[in-house]
């Protein structure tokens, strides 16, 4: 058939040939961001919802600390998984943990977060988030790219990495400027439990969990 | 006169040492990286690969980012010892006395001294586009900026960054070595320590100011910065379980991401997503899916004796 065309018809041929080899080309590139997309959607509202919620908590005047405390905390609570959370935090370590210790651990760990957390709510007072993006990680993690605009953390680049779990995407980590808490707990836990063994991780977070907070 | 010359020279051959130190352990590192050539013709070469970074999260704790552990809890020790006798209460008075704004000023002022220095290493790690907005801070801020005690140039939109030598050396391959802390300037690196040197020996030489005034201004700010951050400090030493680990491990993510992003490197964690996120697979018995059960723990609680959870803990690993 191609033998048969005249020049003209043959180039018009080939020309329309490359033209559509590259709309081909061009559209599975397009397909694949869309659904990069579409797997960062629900993610990136679970942390709009709940920072949001947070802000308009911090902003709700004529509540008392302990009032605001309490109802950040159930925000809080329901995007934390706080069972896999332990498990990242102590990561190899979780082993040595015997059944009693990690039924312990759990609920001490997340005591521990929610007053260190606490205590520095403080210091948003004012503050918005802006969500700047979002990526696919490997293994299907999420990472939320935000920033904090206003308060004390003004241009701070906040980052929660997500994980589908329990029927909705949990927070696993924050990175604040670069750095992981979750790394960075990970840290200081496993250089007291290499020390001093599980159950001296559990007397330090008991200990530092029964001590009075002080008020900010 | 001649003092000013005798510094100079000083200064020079400070620097001097310095970018030789540079020249032999970049010339070595890129030996052994064969992929990269100092002649590659793309503009925005950076050296690929990773460097040979201290990991920040040590799984076994025994030797991993800190080997020198023992020495460093020392020097931590006295640094703590003294900022909470000397440096905490000197800022805790400054804070009394000088308002806030005063401290932005100091510390734009010293920022303008500091330029030179972050613009010499914009144009070592190649940054030619944070080069050019240094530049543009350094004039704007030493002129409109009544030399420097007004910060125009973030008005205009002007970004800042912050280049330091040791920076400078990782980003062209010299590996950290390992954690250091150094007396009275803490958290660093053997890499970070040269660095410091090399930063310090370019402050003073880049500074218009005599050697006096610069020493002053730098520790002003020192105090001036240390004063508007009382409470982080305070919040983190209470809360952190082990303060030495948490600056250790803080800095050190801190410093590798820093290289990561001038390497053209965006890993926005700053580990290894293995290392991280992914414990190993412990075959999870169902029942110990949930385990959030508040209260319910602490009756566990001394049931075990600590010789008994030690053994099992070693029967576990």
């Amino acid at each position: 058939m191609i033998s048969r065309m005249h020049g003209g018809e043959l180039r018009r041929f080939l020309q329309w040939g490359v033209f559509i080899s590259l709309i081909a080309c061009l559209v599975p590139p397009a397909g694949l961001a869309q659904d990069a997309d579409a797997l960062t959607t629900r993610p990136v509202e679970v942390v709009e919802k709940t920072v949001g919620e947070v802000i308009d908590v911090l902003g709700t005047p004529g509540l008392t600390d302990a009032e605001r405390r309490v109802r950040i905390e159930k925000i809080a609570f329901a995007v934390f998984d706080f069972t896999t959370l332990s498990k990242l935090v102590l990561a190899r370590n979780w082993k040595r943990l015997d059944k009693a210790q990690r039924q312990e651990f759990v609920p001490e760990f997340k005591k521990y977060l929610s007053r260190n957390y606490g205590s520095r709510l403080g210091s948003y007072e004012k503050a918005d988030v802006e969500v700047l993006g979002a990526r696919v990680e490997p293994r299907k993690d999420v990472t939320v790219f935000t920033q904090v605009d206003g308060s004390d953390f003004n241009g701070i680049a906040m980052n929660y990495r997500m994980r589908l779990g329990k029927g909705d995407w949990k927070v696993i980590d924050i990175v604040i400027e670069g750095v992981s808490m979750l790394a960075n707990f990970r840290a200081q836990f496993s250089e007291v439990i290499s020390r001093e063994g599980p159950e001296g991780l559990l007397e330090a977070m008991r200990k530092r969990n029964s001590e009075p907070e002080e008020e900010s | 006169m001649d003092f000013r010359r005798v510094r100079a020279t000083g200064t020079v051959a400070a620097w001097l040492l310095g970018l030789g130190l540079l020249l032999v352990l970049a010339s070595s590192s890129l030996a052994a990286e064969k992929q990269w050539s100092p002649g590659d013709s793309s503009i925005a070469a950076s050296p690929a690969g990773a460097v040979e970074e201290v990991a920040p999260a040590a799984s076994s704790g025994e030797k991993g980012p800190d080997p020198w552990q023992k020495m460093n809890r020392a020097i931590f020790d006295f640094n703590e010892f003294a900022d909470v006798y000397v440096l905490a209460p000197t800022a805790r008075g400054w804070a009394f006395i000088t308002p806030h704004f005063f401290h932005v000023a100091i510390r734009n002022f010293n920022d303008l001294i500091l330029m030179p220095t972050i613009l010499f290493n914009d144009v070592l790690q190649l940054e030619g586009e944070h080069a050019m907005q240094d530049l543009g801070r350094l004039m704007f801020n030493a002129s409109f900026g009544l030399l420097g005690l007004i910060d125009v140039a973030t008005y205009m939109g002007i970004p800042q960054n912050d280049a330091d030598f040791g920076e400078t050396l990782g980003y062209w391959g010299v590996p950290s070595g390992p954690y250091l802390v150094l007396p009275l300037f803490g958290p660093s690196t053997v890499r970070g320590g040269v660095g410091r040197l090399g930063d310090g020996a370019g402050t003073f030489y880049f500074s218009y100011l005599p050697i006096w005034a610069t020493f002053l201004v730098r520790g002003v700010d020192i105090i001036s910065w240390r004063s508007e951050h009382l409470e982080d400090v305070d919040l983190s030493r209470r809360e952190s379980l082990d303060y030495y680990v948490f600056m250790r491990d803080a800095y050190l993510q801190l410093r590798r991401v820093k290289i990561d992003e001038a390497r053209g490197i965006s890993t926005q964690t700053s580990l290894e997503d293995d290392d991280l996120y992914f414990y190993d697979e412990f075959d999870d018995e169902p029942e110990e899916d949930d385990l959030e059960t508040d209260g319910q723990g602490s009756e566990s609680r001394g049931e075990l004796s600590p010789a008994a959870s030690e053994s099992a803990g070693k029967h576990g690993s």
